[in-house]
């Protein structure tokens, strides 16, 4: 049915987190005219924290884009018109239709634009290559990716800027000298720069990370500081913190891990850290008490397993997506979930989807990280869950002292909501489930 | 495409924000990077899509730096294009 009419479905700024109140535009996906299946990705929502790209969930077709690119919204405000949609997304600030007629499906035809930018499609895919082009005024349409695949590098941004330097910096470098206040300039007469070449010299700022914006808008980087700092300080302040531990022995884990990768291809091959996030969220499914929020003075059992996961980012600060039924997913499944949520995070553009409320949170300092952590809740939720490195250990085995792989587990939990016996019970759960039932799914 | 632009193309692929013609060609590049577990196994799947290569965890050890995960690479891929 065709229906000349400009009506149809609005389509909201979603609310992608509890504490996001606005979003700004960056890109626009779709143009009107378009149709949209379900899951496409119509639009790149910035918030706060991340770039966001935002999914429709019924099919429809776009009628007019309300908000141009660059602009700030509150959450709620209508974006875009869509029609033949029942609702254009499932995020909870959806905006309900005005007046939707029976059957207003309309067709492109029906479309008076109002001057809406044309999406591009550049080679700018990294954030901090356009954060980099932002810094340098340089337009990143206008750089010529010399990557593969045209793909553009700090490199050609730096030459289209007229700044060029041939300096190669490893991240690893990169960090260093931001963290110890070094300037690159130091090291003028190195081709390559290491972490190693960094650390020889000494640190000329102590704790000077000295940022530096032209803009009145902080940049990312420093939003998200201040979102973190704001939440962990609150943590702090309101709950009372209870710090357990227990050693988890991974020799079975181990073996079976090690004989399951030899008969799978590398791209099905599993990393110890999935089956740490799927004992983790199983475990909070068999003892509930520590899987829900601290409300108006009482706790609220969550009734699902949203586990929220947090991902370092090279760039500094971290993201915590969330994973829905994260105690039903096999090992396997978690893996791939957990390889989409790092590409998407290191991409800095979460979806929707990923947005949801935790339930629990794990921090896993991964292969790279120290051996175990106590951890600051993430509020209401009361308790987080922390995995140190998986290392080799001196344990006892049946009298005798042998060495075997091992985790360090650790749950921070809210005084107010669960008390150590608790606590003590879901650490020793996740040995459980790492010993038998995880296994067996491999 | 030669055996050291795949894997540079792969290291790009799964670490967006890494730009590997940054990466010295004889050091760990794996802590240069700082590519955890996983990134790293996403690297060898890339690898993998592109050349049909699989790298079994035991030859982990042989693949630490750029050059010779290019020569464990070019070696191996040898015989079938001749």
């Amino acid at each position: 049915m065709t229906t000349a009419t400009r009506e149809g479905t609005l389509f909201a700024m979603p609310s992608l987190g509890a504490d996001m109140s606005e979003g700004r535009i960056t890109e626009w996906l779709v143009q009107p005219g378009d149709h949209v299946e379900r899951g496409q990705i119509v639009v790149i929502v910035e918030t706060d924290k991340s770039d966001i790209e935002v999914e429709v969930f019924e099919p429809a077709t776009v009628v007019e884009l309300l908000v141009d690119e660059g602009e700030l919204v509150p959450v709620g405000t209508p974006i875009a018109r869509f029609a033949g949609a029942e609702t254009a997304t499932s995020a909870p600030a959806a905006v309900p239709p005005q007046r939707a007629g029976p059957g207003a499906t309309v067709h492109g035809e029906a479309t008076p634009v109002p001057a809406a930018p044309t999406p591009t499609t550049t080679q700018v895919t990294s954030p901090m290559i356009r954060h980099l082009a932002d810094e340098l005024h340089v337009d990143p349409k206008r750089i010529r990716g010399t990557g593969p695949g045209g793909r553009v590098h700090r490199d050609d941004v730096e030459a289209a800027a007229g700044t060029t330097s041939r300096q190669r910096i490893t991240p690893r470098a990169r960090r260093l000298m931001d963290e110890r206040g070094i300037d690159p300039s130091r090291f003028a007469a190195l081709g390559y720069v290491t972490g190693d070449d960094v650390l020889e010299l000494p640190v000329e700022s102590p704790g000077g990370r000295t940022v530096e914006s032209s803009d009145e808008r902080p940049t990312k980087a420093e939003t998200m500081r201040r979102h973190i700092a704001e939440l962990m300080s609150r943590s702090w302040a309101e709950i009372p913190h209870f710090h357990l531990a227990r050693r988890l022995d991974l020799d079975l884990m181990t073996d079976r891990l090690t004989e399951a990768n030899e008969q799978r291809a590398i791209a099905d091959r599993l990393v110890p850290g999935a089956l740490l996030l799927c004992a983790a969220a199983r475990a909070a499914a068999k003892v509930p008490a520590c899987n829900g929020w601290w409300r108006d003075g009482g706790f609220q059992p969550a009734g699902e397993v949203r586990l929220g996961v947090v991902l370092s980012l090279r760039s500094g600060g971290i993201l915590v997506p969330t994973i829905d039924h994260a105690d039903q997913l096999t090992p396997v499944e978690m893996m791939q979930r957990l390889a989409e949520l790092v590409q998407r995070a290191r991409q800095g553009r979460l979806r929707a989807s990923d947005m949801g409320e935790a339930t629990i949170t794990v921090t896993n300092l991964g292969d790279l990280g120290a051996d175990s952590v106590a951890g600051v809740i993430h509020p209401p939720q009361v308790a987080l869950v922390g995995f140190g490195a998986v290392r080799d250990a001196v344990v006892a085995a049946d009298g005798l002292p042998t060495v075997r792989p091992t985790v360090q587990a650790s749950l921070a939990g809210d005084h107010r909501a669960i008390d150590g016996l608790t606590g003590s019970r879901y650490l020793a759960q996740l040995q459980t489930l790492l010993d038998g039932p995880l296994l067996e799914e491999l | 495409m030669n055996a050291r632009e795949t894997i540079l193309e792969a290291i790009e692929r799964i670490a967006p924000d890494v730009d590997p013609s940054m990466l010295p060609p004889d050091v760990d590049f794996r802590e240069e990077a700082e590519l955890d577990s996983m990134d790293f196994l996403g690297v060898l799947t890339a690898v993998q899509e592109a050349t049909g290569m699989e790298v079994p965890e035991t030859d982990y050890g042989q693949i630490v730096t750029i050059d010779h995960f290019t020569e464990y690479l070019t070696m191996r891929l040898q015989p079938v294009e001749s």
